[in-house]
């Protein structure tokens, strides 16, 4: 239907407003804010590039990186395995489809769940005293004292409490990924007397590669910013162990008020964002277009 | 089975406004049968594919269970068997919890306020994606193509990593410490996401459908309200269900852009509530906690079904 | 004829002007541990008094309070000024600790007070000590009220010294031999560790599980200086060094969980009042809110006598025999918001809350103690045994600096501790550690080897 723009604007006003605000206005003063030295004063210094210098120079920074580096590898390769797992066993696996349908929904729970409240029960897990589940377990098994696991194992910490709840977003996208692979090779590979192992090799894997390339990706950028649930759980603390780059810039804008700082911190996860943004609307994107539906 | 649709069509939710309900059902049924014929020597790996996906779901399953028992238990053996049922750690919902001196706030203005941001945030979230995403999918006018590409773009981008910009733009708006601001930046971050999902719906009702009942003598409105609607229930109620929960359960936006105490909601209200019992009474922050969960567990039990045929992505916060 | 309208308007206004009261609102913000309220509800009993006052003088205005008790902690306490200074929202006077004076003046938060002090100083501000004046200046001008001060002593359990063998008479030395420089660091860790060993007590030492005043007085302890003799912020490498290492001889000794930075306060609480752990290091409002919180398991809430009973407290001990113990006030103050539409009504406010009464009650409920020479007279507090025996201590006091760039020492001092006695670093690393930390928040800190 050819309509003028003027109607248009009636409906998509709204939308692109709040885009707007809330978007393109925040890229914009991103940018220009890491170039000034804004701080509790809110006031507008710029400084050129000392914020950037200043992070260059210090050692901390690096310390963050390889901090990023290895909670984002770590947790997505927790979250994508389980899911795939989750996703093989609910569906390859399983034929009942009520036990498919209990796992999944289990998995799904954590999703749904209030973050305060999903924090809470990595606390309890976690708790570093004979009460919590994990130390409970331990003991079960004959180890009398207790593990502080947020002083010794924090990384372990977001690690868990982070993958779980990815988990079920690539759950949902490979189980219907795989349930539609049609039947047909699956027999046919089994006719050929092809074993469980190859078939998911030979089969499964390479038919579902698109979705795992977009989960993969997806994921990425999600931790990178994601930082909620360790704010919460362990701050980022002890020293720095769990300080990942959002959280740092997060830090430097609301803890010490270095809103100039922050923005400058945060200026390379807007810039990886928008890559990452581009590089799926590329490769997802366009098949979408095409009009082959593709799995979000 | 399931799986009769084109590879990759994962994207379910457009898909089940065509379905109809009895289909599905022999559609299942006959994929249960399907699948019988090939099972006959996978059993083994069966079993031992549940096992494994029990053992690893005991975090899950047990925290939740956890959390429930301890909210109405005085003690709990080794944390995790109740011994005696109590009332006592529900309390706050009667009288104000006192620590010391200090009296925290009664919950109940702080649940309102959850609530009408919850509420909120889903009706403003369905007006403007349902309006976007009708004009996305039925008009053809200049940077068509381009606000879609947009949409599609943003749903990817991390709203996140705006935060510290986003608090400047809710300064110079005066929407700071208010929960107006906090429900607007909530659905602009979203609302790139849902418009996607409405679009693919109005995509699948065909124009046809539209057409004939104005020549039937709809009006307009008539239009949409008997032919458009029914078919886009499901797409609706799957962005109305989400945005809900995820304006329930919010809490970055409100603890980085409220500071009044009076305007805080479940979510800032139990983290300050652990940060000064931290790792101790777990009885009173199980039972706040469960009544925080109650609309999700709600939601969960009664839509489980339909969430898990639908695809969720990017609600990850 | 329109003339009279006017003549007749403004005869109208002037009308209103003299008959009228204006209610204006005055909001007020406080923090502080769960026994401090009275912090500000106080005012609700001071704004009583200060409308009789404006109604003795016709004043058009009367006041009414909105008060608020803020809950986290105190980097957000912190932000929410801010954020809420922008948006026009913060309260007109706000509770706030000394040390956070100078960001607040710098950036043109709070108003400058002389001129109310001043002009009040006759009835409310004569008596201040001096000391707590310069707590809260700032380039030279008076920022806030002094509303409190206190002092951290070393609580430790009777009980427990009565059943490691000491007699009465040895424990109610105790604390004079400390102030004497009899009694160092080290001995308290023996005579931890002799009670740890025999069972007596879960833990020898607990100390604070959050960043604050406790840590920097450890420092000053063993001899460190934030000032050199210019007045430019330093730090000293050697007692920063030999801090570290008395929190890694602690732990070593197993008189001190290396986890200390991660329990919960109420646990620290709880094992200190049921007698879990010998020492302390505490505030002297420890000792009200141990009678207004329910820490412990069997009693709830303690009574005062069973403090007294079971409970002694004392300087810090110095590191070395004959050094000089030492403790440290953290005076609390109002700030008042230089936003506020009624700077007048405010100053009136604090100057009636500054009155004895209102001290003492604050002080006694909440085991702080007063500013004013009239206040320490008063019956009530003359009559107190808890503050007539912590006054004295105020001999030893430290404080804080108020330096806009100290909190960027604080943060990684708090760090460096905590990396020490989870192991993590040895304290020569720690110190490297905060060496690095420090020199990239202020480029041009001075380092003293």
């Amino acid at each position: 239907m050819e309509v003028k723009t003027s109607s248009v604007m009636g409906f998509l006003g709204p939308f692109l407003i709040l885009v707007l605000a809330f978007y393109f206005i925040p890229v914009i003063l991103t940018v220009i804010l890491s170039f000034t030295s804004m701080d509790y004063k809110l006031s507008w210094d710029f400084t050129g590039f000392t914020n950037f210098e200043h992070f260059l120079t210090q050692s901390l920074t690096y310390k963050v990186l390889l901090t990023t580096f290895v909670y984002v590898a770590l947790t997505l390769i927790f979250n994508v395995g389980i899911a795939f797992l989750l996703a093989l066993m609910t569906t390859y696996f399983t034929t009942h489809e009520n036990t498919a349908m209990f796992f999944r929904a289990i998995w799904l729970l954590p999703r749904l769940t209030p973050v305060v409240v999903y924090c809470l029960l990595w606390m309890w897990i976690f708790e570093p005293t004979q009460y919590g589940l994990f130390n409970t377990i331990l003991s079960l098994f004959g180890k009398s004292s207790s593990i502080d696991w947020f002083s010794s194992y924090p990384m372990g910490v977001i690690v868990f409490a982070n993958g779980f709840i990815g988990a079920s977003f690539g759950m949902v996208t490979f189980s219907s990924a795989i349930k539609s692979i049609s039947r047909d090779y699956i027999w046919s590979a089994q006719v050929d007397g092809a074993g469980d192992w190859q078939i998911i090799k030979r089969i499964i894997i390479p038919m579902i590669k698109w979705e795992i390339m977009y989960i993969f990706i997806w994921q990425t950028l999600s931790l990178l910013n994601s930082y909620v649930y360790i704010l919460i759980l362990t701050d980022g603390g002890p020293l720095h162990e769990t300080e990942v780059w959002s959280l740092y810039a997060y830090h430097k804008a609301f803890k010490y008020m270095e809103f100039g700082n922050g923005a400058a911190l945060s200026l390379f996860l807007v810039i990886i964002g928008i890559i990452f943004t581009f590089i799926s609307w590329k490769i997802f994107g366009f098949r979408k277009m095409m009009g082959q539906e593709v799995s979000r | 089975m399931k799986g009769q649709t084109p590879r990759g069509a994962t994207q379910v939710i457009p898909k089940r406004a065509i379905y109809s309900l009895k289909r599905k059902k022999k559609k299942e049924r006959r994929a249960q049968e399907v699948r019988g014929e090939a099972v006959t020597f996978s059993r083994r790996n069966e079993i031992i594919s549940t096992i494994i996906m029990t053992i690893i779901s005991i975090p899950i399953f047990l925290s939740y269970l956890w959390l429930f028992l301890s909210s109405f238990s005085a003690k709990m053996w080794h944390g995790l068997i109740p011994l005696k049922f109590t009332l006592h750690n529900w309390r706050f919902l009667w009288q104000p919890i006192k620590f010391g001196a200090v009296m925290h706030t009664s919950i109940w203005p702080i649940t309102l306020n959850t609530l009408l941001l919850a509420l909120a945030v889903t009706i403003s979230e369905v007006l403007v994606s349902t309006l976007s995403g009708y004009a996305l999918s039925r008009f053809r006018f200049k940077g068509r193509v381009m606000i879609q590409g947009m949409t599609m773009l943003l749903h990817a981008f991390p709203g996140v990593a705006l935060l510290i910009a986003i608090y400047y733009v809710l300064y110079t708006m005066r929407l700071l410490d208010t929960l107006w601001g906090v429900m607007l930046v909530k659905i602009s971050l979203e609302i790139p996401m849902s418009t996607n999902i409405i679009k693919g719906f109005f995509d699948n009702i065909p124009w046809d459908i539209e057409w004939s009942s104005f020549v039937d003598g709809c009006n307009r409105w008539q239009t949409w309200r008997y032919v458009i609607l029914p078919l886009l229930k499901p797409g609706i109620a799957a962005i109305s269900l989400f945005s809900f929960l995820s304006g329930w359960g919010e809490f970055l936006y409100i603890y980085t852009f409220i500071f009044t105490s009076k305007k805080q909601t479940l979510a800032t209200f139990l983290n300050s509530l652990i940060g000064e019992f931290k790792f101790v009474d777990y009885g009173l922050l199980s039972a706040v906690a469960t009544f925080y969960m109650i609309p999700t567990l709600l939601f969960f039990i009664f839509t489980q079904k339909a969430l898990l045929q639908m695809s969720f992505g990017g609600r990850k916060a | 004829m329109r003339k009279f309208g006017v003549l007749l308007g403004i005869l109208l206004i002037m009308a209103v002007g003299i008959f009228a009261v204006t209610t204006v609102t005055i909001k007020i913000e406080g923090v502080g541990s769960p026994a401090d309220t009275t912090r500000i509800t106080n005012f609700g009993d001071a704004v009583k008094i200060a409308n009789n006052i404006l109604a003795a003088c016709d004043s058009p205005y009367r006041i009414k309070i909105e008060t608020t008790w803020f809950q986290g902690g105190w980097d957000e306490y912190r932000k929410e000024y801010i954020l809420a200074f922008k948006a026009g929202k913060e309260p007109d006077i706000r509770a706030e600790g000394h040390e956070d004076i100078p960001w607040m003046a710098d950036a043109g938060y709070i108003l400058p007070l002389d001129k109310y002090v001043k002009k009040y100083n006759d009835i409310a501000y004569y008596d201040v000590y001096p000391s707590l004046w310069d707590a809260v200046k700032f380039n030279g001008k008076i920022y806030a009220i002094p509303q409190d001060t206190e002092a951290r002593p070393l609580y430790f359990r009777k009980d427990v010294l009565r059943k490691l063998g000491w007699s009465e008479e040895k424990i109610a030395n105790f604390p004079k031999e400390i102030e004497a420089g009899n009694v160092t660091l080290d001995d308290l860790i023996a005579i931890a560790k002799e009670a740890v060993n025999k069972g007596l007590v879960e833990y020898g030492f607990l100390h604070r599980p959050s960043n604050g005043g406790f840590f920097t007085m450890m420092y000053y302890d063993f001899g460190g200086k934030l000032f050199d003799e210019a007045g430019n912020l330093i730090v000293e490498e050697k007692p920063l060094l030999n801090t570290l290492q008395f929190f890694k001889k602690m732990v070593d000794e197993g008189v001190l969980p290396s986890s200390m930075t991660n329990i919960s306060w109420r646990s620290i609480h709880k094992a200190f009042v049921e007698g879990r752990s010998l020492f302390w290091f505490g505030g002297t409002w420890h000792w009200a809110e141990w009678q207004r919180v329910a820490y412990h398991s069997k009693l709830g809430a303690l009574p005062e006598s069973y403090e007294w009973e079971n409970i002694g407290f004392a300087l810090n001990p110095p590191p070395e025999k004959g050094g000089k113990p030492i403790t440290m006030s953290h005076p609390f103050t109002y700030v008042v918001s230089s936003h506020t539409k009624y700077p007048e009504l405010v100053n009136l406010l604090l100057a009636v809350v500054s009155s004895p009464k209102f001290l003492v009650n604050h002080a006694l409920a909440s085991g702080h103690l007063v500013t004013r020479a009239s206040a320490a007279i008063y019956p009530s507090y003359v009559k107190n045994k808890f503050v007539a025996s912590v006054t004295p201590m105020l001999k030893y006091t430290t404080v804080l600096p108020n330096n806009l760039a100290f909190k960027k020492i604080m943060d990684p001092l708090y760090g460096a501790v905590q990396a020490v006695e989870l192991g993590k670093l040895s304290p020569e690393k720690a110190v490297k550690w905060f060496e690095e930390e420090v020199k990239s928040a202020i480029p041009n800190i001075k380092i003293v080897k």
